[in-house]
């Protein structure tokens, strides 16, 4: 049941997109930007809609 | 849809806008929505603040469900809790191709779904509701330092491309 609460608390998406933002920035840093390019406005994207979906 | 009316609308005015012009656009706005979601001061940006009424269903037909979807969907007619779209519209507008703003354009609808489907998932949705208002400050600071990541990086990407 805790592990049920965590996996849909409202936390986790925004600590997904923020653990991939982390993931990025360091392959951006050891591969090159341009590398990393697609995955961030797929990112831009997901933040700004989850950012205005409110308590539904 | 919204993505693409974005990229042409940026398309006509980024060869007419100096690149600096841009990019000072973009700092700029970027201040205004970090004031906004940390709650250090509250500047409203444009948003159709209103709901849409359930009639668009009755009224419209086969395609009436779809088309509250859409409106509700893309922020078209709906209100805006946080500043984060508007940040992203512009960078779309100044610095997406086609293939990149519908890649951002789907992010958005996947964003936009996510929220519901977990609460529903949940299996319990005022306790839900609850935690996210207690959490909400921190979601949206998540929120506000994960796009201003993405945005720093493709505006670098973009004024040296």
């Amino acid at each position: 049941m805790l592990t049920l609460r965590r996996r849909y608390h409202p936390l986790a998406p925004a600590a997904v997109t923020a653990a991939a933002a982390a993931a990025g920035l360091a392959t951006g840093l050891v591969t090159g930007w341009h590398t990393t390019v697609w995955p961030w406005w797929v990112l831009i994207g997901l933040v700004s809609g989850y950012a205005i979906s409110g308590s539904v | 849809m919204s993505a693409t009316l974005l990229v042409v609308v940026g398309s006509l005015l980024r060869p007419l806008v100096p690149g600096w012009v841009s990019l000072l656009a973009l700092v700029a706005l970027g201040a205004v929505v970090a004031g906004n979601e940390l709650g250090i001061f509250r500047v409203p940006l444009p948003q159709n603040a209103r709901q849409v009424p359930s009639s668009v269903i009755f009224e419209g037909g086969r395609v009436g469900a779809l088309w509250f979807g859409f409106e509700m969907g893309t922020g078209m007619r709906t209100y805006l809790p946080s500043t984060l779209p508007h940040l992203a519209a512009l960078m779309v507008a100044l610095y997406a191709s086609w293939p990149y703003a519908l890649l951002a354009g789907a992010g958005f609808g996947v964003g936009r779904a996510v929220m519901p489907l977990v609460r529903q998932a949940s299996g319990d949705a005022e306790g839900w509701d609850l935690r996210f208002a207690q959490r909400e400050r921190l979601v949206r600071t998540i929120g506000l330092f994960t796009l201003l990541a993405g945005v720093v990086v493709l505006a670098a990407e973009g004024v040296a491309g």
